[in-house]
């Protein structure tokens, strides 16, 4: 068996790789304003970030959502890993949060494609 | 290569690899409760340097029933059933990857590991969107997909390491 701690091969392979999955994050949807919950292919709730509101989503488990001041995040969740709890709230700029045993997930829209042509 | 290591010398290594893949899941799920990430199913996936020896010592099937255990015991630690699908879907399709890239002799066990990190993101994304119906959980899929490889690929140096050391552990 070859010394060495990695081939040329290795490396081109994970360059790659990391090509690829770096040419998905352009596909990425930026940041905006709206906010949108979904539960499956559901929309449970679209309105603006700057509406504060609590959100109650009911299904395998129970997710609580708070938008507020510009944040949305899941506040409490009644399922097993609680990972949506610590994954931070989504903002304008972007990001997104989701419970993966409840199929929840907050993500922001930008204005739609109209308004961005008029501006 | 893994053909010169007698019978009971198979068993026993299988018996270790089983071992590692379970002590490092529990290992590595406590460890996930303890820190903050921010992408679900993030996971540096150090349970997968037992699959990877597996694959490197005894061969493919035995890697793949290693990957299995591995995700069982991932599923066990965590006690949630979807991890069990999840788990199941990424360790599935990872090792057939890299059996299949191990087979093609092009690459060492980095290269073979960085490609299994990449898929097991990969699948576990495919299994969220199915069991979710949420096809926007491909956002995660470049980041997940990304921290897979550079984990996968830290994973297969270390398994590289281990490797031609325990080299010298065949001839006992």
């Amino acid at each position: 068996m070859k010394k060495s701690v990695i081939r040329l091969s290795d490396i081109i392979l994970a360059g790659a790789l990391v090509l690829i999955s770096v040419l998905g994050l352009f596909l990425l949807p930026a940041g905006g304003t709206t906010v949108v919950i979904k539960q499956g292919d559901k929309i449970i709730y679209e309105g603006s970030l700057y509406i504060d509101k609590a959100i109650n989503i009911e299904g395998e488990y129970e997710n609580h959502i708070v938008i507020k001041g510009g944040k949305a995040y899941y506040e409490h969740s009644t399922c097993p890993n609680h990972e949506c709890e610590r994954m931070g709230a989504v903002t304008e700029a972007g990001g997104n949060a989701a419970c993966a045993p409840n199929g929840t997930m907050i993500f922001v829209r930008g204005e739609s494609e109209v308004d961005a042509v008029v501006k | 290569m893994s053909n010169s290591l007698s019978r009971n010398k198979r068993l026993a290594l299988f018996g270790i690899f089983a071992a590692i893949a379970i002590v490092l899941s529990f290992f590595e799920n406590a460890l996930l409760g303890m820190t903050n990430f921010f992408i679900p199913g993030l996971k540096p996936g150090i349970a997968n340097i037992a699959v990877v020896m597996a694959l490197a010592w005894l061969g493919g099937r035995e890697a793949f029933v290693i990957s299995l255990i591995k995700a069982t015991a991932s599923f066990l630690a965590t006690g949630a059933i979807t991890v069990l699908w999840f788990s199941l879907a990424g360790a599935v399709l990872s090792c057939v990857g890299m059996v299949l890239l191990h087979r093609t002799k092009l690459f060492s066990l980095a290269g073979v590991s960085a490609a299994g990190g990449f898929l097991s993101n990969l699948a576990q994304v495919g299994v969220m969107i199915l069991i979710s119906g949420t096809k926007e959980f491909l956002y995660y899929l470049p980041l997940l997909a990304l921290f897979g490889v550079g984990f996968g690929l830290l994973i297969g140096i270390v398994c590289n390491l281990i490797y031609s050391r325990l080299n010298k552990v065949k001839k006992i």
